[in-house]
């Protein structure tokens, strides 16, 4: 039971940071504060989470690491979306949008 | 390869560790400070603001931690971890870590060293081309119930003629010859073989030539072609030997060929000879009843065995027709030339392999076992660690890599038994087994051993690590603060353990029993005579300086009676000396037998008349030996080529033709001439005793003289001394005869029964350690489970339990898992004696003295084992037990 639950916030963080990496390359910090902002505010990621997430991905092989230097001219590590990653992004996108489809069909849903 | 990126990336990861680590502090210090940066844009104090963004992050080394897992460092990390957590466990606890090393030593070791043996001698081919085509044909005679005969050299020219399963046959006489005239005179292993025999064996001469066609037929040439040993010993391995004269039985020969290595020494202790000589076939050749030569065939590709054998027998079945006097009864088989060499031997390697892998596997339940204690010791240092958050697999591995490394340190001490045992092997000669010359511990060798040793640790790892895995862990936390009894469950699965132990120790000492009593049997056996202080010698006189009187058959021939005189009379007159004699046979292997009649019956039909062994012996032959005499009279210097011709039989041929008659009197026909029985002998036994008396027919060796004979010599001291004295006295008589086959007849008989002695050694040995780690397993049960049990022993003691009634009950527990360790075990023994019957003698498998003797010890051994800790446990001073915990 525990475990179900686990898999879907993983899933869900794992989705969320490749679609923020998607949007260009970006270190650790910026992804959590992109996802911040687009969501405006309403999606927090647990910073403690964020970056076994993003060693996670990097091992699968989703997103790529390599250093940069960033706006306040800092070296950091910024991650970069693989083409593995797009096609899963894809993949994931579709089943989200067709899952969260079928909720809010559920949950609208009025008796006939 | 998708599937592999991950897994790559995971070792890259291993690799660049300390980048890894690096990377990983730089990326948390940035964020925090970027944090730490916009808290104070958001109007934070700076402490107010590292400390708010510290909070957010949560704790570092938490974060660090899972992200390392994420990397796959952490199993690397913890792999070295459990490594060096396990040695120093195990230097910990020298007492256990000693007694598992030694017991895998020795059982890997035992299993390495067997496995090295076997594979020499069963599993690596031939040194031929295509050795599965090699084959040995082989005549039969159903009459006499007798395999493996030798064939007729006129039965091979029709087998050859007809046969069209074989690409070639050729016959093969073994047929020794003499060497003189290259130092000391020396008698070589010889063999006549016809044209095919090497192209056959498909080796060629190293140096010169095989023999030519025309060197078959019957001429003036004498080639001789000689193996690597006789070239190396006797030319000093020059290649100008070829050309070179040899004399050989006095006759000159010309060296035309050297073989190689192989062709001498891969086939010992089969075929021994060193020199080949054309056959050429002489009129004694070509008597359809003689039968003298060995047949080697190779099969033509594709041909079966089966269809072979098929086919010779029809073969025979011609031959019987066509010559009914020669052939009735006679048919031909067929055996692998590896087969034929492995012989018993593949056997005695099956029985001895069993034996070790059973010992291995006592050891490796007893090594469980011992873990198993060890593990309910530990049970609150698991729980400790669980509850630290270490995984259940966590914790398993850990035990497992303990047990890992117990196994790689018991597997190199191992190998170093497994070198000298294999030593030992080695050095037991070709007699006991074959194609042990070049043996080594090799790369197949030492990828047997570390699949043994994985298959160990997995085996005694695998069964205590499961055990205690699933135990809950709240339930290890509550006992191992308080250790009042032992964990039920891993309590069964010992005592599981200690039945399977006891059952296998008692396979093994059930085998070890049955295999020591026939032994001992065989030992027992009277060979009737007096072996001991006995000394025989062989001489072969060389045809050319003593030519066959033309007369057959031979009655009377002064050159070598005169001969055998002056040897038999100066043997005696040496110093501790009391008696020499010639015969033709030594009594360790006997020899030819010829057909025997009696005069005045019937004369049987064609093809079914009786054999008997035949022995020219001298009038010393009886007192030397020291065989009674049943009946009548023994032989005298009189009984020469001059007065009637006598023999005497011994009592096997008179139960076979006098059951109930006196032969003395009464005449028989040997080599078609008529002589009287003047006595009976009692029976001499073959050496290796399996098989029964054989009738004999011994004939005064005056009258019936031959080129070749053993010296007997008796003497009251030690026969082993006597040798560079009659070496010397033969030498001196003439120089050019070789002495061989020199042997006391103690050690003789002795060396036919090394096979068995050996089987029945290793065995022993094997059930003895069984034994010794069965009791040790049930002691190492008890005691744990008494001491664990102390405060409760105590307790009772003290509210009035007597001591008899707690022995009782603690013994009548363990033993109640011995007897049914006994009862499965004599089920296995059951099974492992059909296994054993063929190498048993006079023993039924199911013997039941050594049934009831093994299970008498073992219920003792039990007891004792048993008993020890606890009377220990029950002389405590109950204060002092209660005090304990």
């Amino acid at each position: 039971m525990t475990k179900a639950k686990t898999d879907l916030l993983q899933g869900t963080l794992d989705m969320l940071i490749l679609k923020a990496v998607a949007l260009g390359p970006m270190h650790g910090y910026g992804i959590l504060k992109r996802i911040e902002r687009v969501s405006e505010d309403v999606l927090r990621v647990e910073q403690g989470s964020l970056y076994p997430a993003l060693y996670r991905l990097e091992v699968q092989g989703l997103i790529a690491a390599e250093s940069g230097i960033s706006e306040n001219n800092r070296k950091a590590r910024y991650y970069e979306i693989t083409e593995v990653g797009k096609k899963h992004l894809e993949s994931e996108t579709k089943r989200w949008v067709s899952l969260s489809e079928a909720v809010n069909r559920v949950l609208g849903a009025t008796e006939a | 390869m998708a599937l592999f990126m991950p897994l790559v990336r995971r070792l890259g990861g291993l690799l660049g560790r300390k980048r890894v680590e690096q990377e990983m502090d730089e990326e948390m210090r940035f964020h925090l400070e970027m944090q730490t940066e916009e808290n104070i844009r958001s109007g934070m104090t700076v402490e107010e603001a590292r400390r708010a963004a510290a909070k957010a992050f949560g704790a570092v080394t938490k974060v660090k931690e899972a992200c390392r897992e994420q990397k796959g460092l952490p199993t690397a990390e913890s792999i070295v971890q459990d490594l060096k957590y396990g040695m120093r466990k195990l230097v910990g606890m020298p007492l256990f870590t000693g007694a598992a090393l030694l017991t895998l030593a020795l059982g890997i070791g035992a299993n390495t060293a067997v496995f090295t043996v076997m594979d020499a001698v069963l599993l690596r081919p031939l040194p031929f081309p295509d050795p599965d085509r090699l084959v040995l044909v082989w005549e039969n005679d159903v009459l006499r119930n007798s395999e493996m005969e030798t064939a007729s050299f006129p039965d091979f020219l029709d087998i050859q003629q007809q046969a069209s399963s074989f690409e070639a046959l050729a016959a093969y006489e073994r047929n020794n010859r003499t060497l003189t005239g290259r130092g000391e005179p020396e008698r070589l292993a010889a063999a006549r073989v016809t044209a095919d025999y090497f192209r056959l064996m498909g080796t060629r001469p190293i140096l010169g030539r095989s023999f030519l066609p025309q060197e078959f037929t019957a001429g003036q040439q004498a080639p001789v072609i000689v193996g690597y040993g006789v070239w190396q010993r006797k030319f000093g391995g020059d290649p100008a030997a070829i050309g070179a004269p040899m004399i050989l039985d006095g006759i000159h020969h010309t060296v035309v060929g050297i073989m190689p290595r192989e062709l001498s020494e891969a086939l010992v202790p089969f075929q021994t000879e060193e020199l080949w000589l054309p056959l050429v076939p002489g009129h004694d050749d070509l008597i359809r009843g003689r039968h003298n030569v060995r047949l080697y065939g190779r099969l033509k590709p594709g041909v079966e065995p089966k269809a072979a054998r098929t086919e010779l027998s029809e073969i025979m079945k011609r031959l019987e027709k066509a010559y009914p006097d020669d052939n009735k009864g006679r048919g031909a088989h067929l055996v692998s030339l590896d087969d034929q060499l492995v012989g018993e031997s593949r056997h005695t390697l099956h029985v001895l392999q069993a034996a070790v892998g059973l010992v291995l596997l006592i050891g490796c339940l007893n090594l469980a076992n011992l873990l198993m204690a060890r593990l309910s010791a530990r049970r609150g240092e698991i729980a400790v660690r669980t509850a630290l958050g270490a995984g259940r697999f966590r914790v398993v591995r850990q035990l497992l890599t303990e047990t890992l490394l117990l196994s790689v340190w018991g597997g190199l001490l191992g190998l170093v038994v497994a070198f000298v045992v294999v030593r030992g092997f080695a050095a037991l000669g070709p007699e006991i087994l074959p194609r042990l010359a070049g043996i080594q511990v090799d790369a197949r060798v030492v990828a047997f051993l570390t699949l043994v040793l994985l298959g160990t640790a997995a085996l005694f790892g695998m069964i205590p690590a499961l055990a205690v895995s699933g135990e809950p862990v709240h339930e290890a936390v509550k006992t191992s603060g308080r250790n009042l009894t032992e964990n039920r469950r891993n309590r069964i699965v010992r005592e599981i353990l200690v039945a399977g132990q006891v059952a296998l120790a008692l396979v093994l000492l059930v085998s070890a029993g049955l295999l020591l009593k026939s032994f001992w049997r065989l030992t027992a056996t009277n060979p009737g005579y007096e072996p001991r202080g006995l000394l025989q010698v062989t001489l072969e006189l060389p045809q050319g300086r003593y030519p066959y009187p033309k007369t057959w058959p031979i009655i009377g021939w002064p050159a070598v009676t005169n001969l055998t005189d002056r040897v038999v009379g100066e043997a005696g007159r040496l110093p501790g000396v009391s008696s020499a004699s010639i015969s033709l046979h030594d009594p360790l292997t006997g020899g030819w037998t010829t057909r025997v009649t009696v005069v005045g019956r019937p004369a049987p039909p064609p093809g079914e008349q009786d054999e008997a062994e035949f022995s020219p012996v001298d009038q010393e032959y009886f007192r030397t030996l020291r065989v009674p005499l049943k009946k009548g009279r023994q032989f005298t210097e009189m009984d020469d080529a001059k007065h009637p011709l006598v023999a005497i039989v011994n009592e096997a041929f008179l139960r076979r033709h006098f059951p109930d008659e006196d032969p003395v009197g009464r005449s028989i026909n040997v080599f078609g001439v008529p002589r009287q029985i003047i006595g009976v002998s009692g029976d001499v036994r073959l050496a290796g005793f399996t098989d029964p008396p054989r009738p004999v027919v011994y004939l005064p060796f005056r009258q019936n003289p031959m080129a070749r004979f053993s010296v007997l010599v008796r003497t009251e001291g030690d026969a082993t001394q006597l040798v560079p004295a009659v070496r010397k006295l033969i030498n001196s008589i003439d120089r050019d005869l070789a002495v061989y086959n020199v042997t006391t007849l103690d050690q003789g008989l002795d060396d036919s029964l090394a096979a068995r002695r050996l089987t029945a050694v290793v065995v022993a040995g094997m059930a003895g350690i069984a034994l010794f780690l069965a009791a040790l397993g049930i002691y190492g049960v008890i005691s744990y489970s008494v001491s664990q049990r102390t405060s409760e022993i105590g307790i009772r003691i003290a509210v009035g339990a007597r001591g008899f009634d707690i022995v009782r009950r603690e013994v009548s527990v363990m033993m109640m898992r011995v007897l049914a360790g006994l009862l499965l075990g004599c089920a296995g023994a059951l099974v492992s004696g059909r296994f054993l019957s063929s190498l048993l003698h006079d023993v039924s498998p199911t013997d039941p003295a050594v049934f009831s003797l093994v299970l008498i010890m073992l219920v003792l051994v039990g007891l004792a084992a048993c008993f020890l800790p606890v009377m220990r446990a029950i002389r405590l001073d109950p204060v002092a037990a209660l005090r304990q915990e």
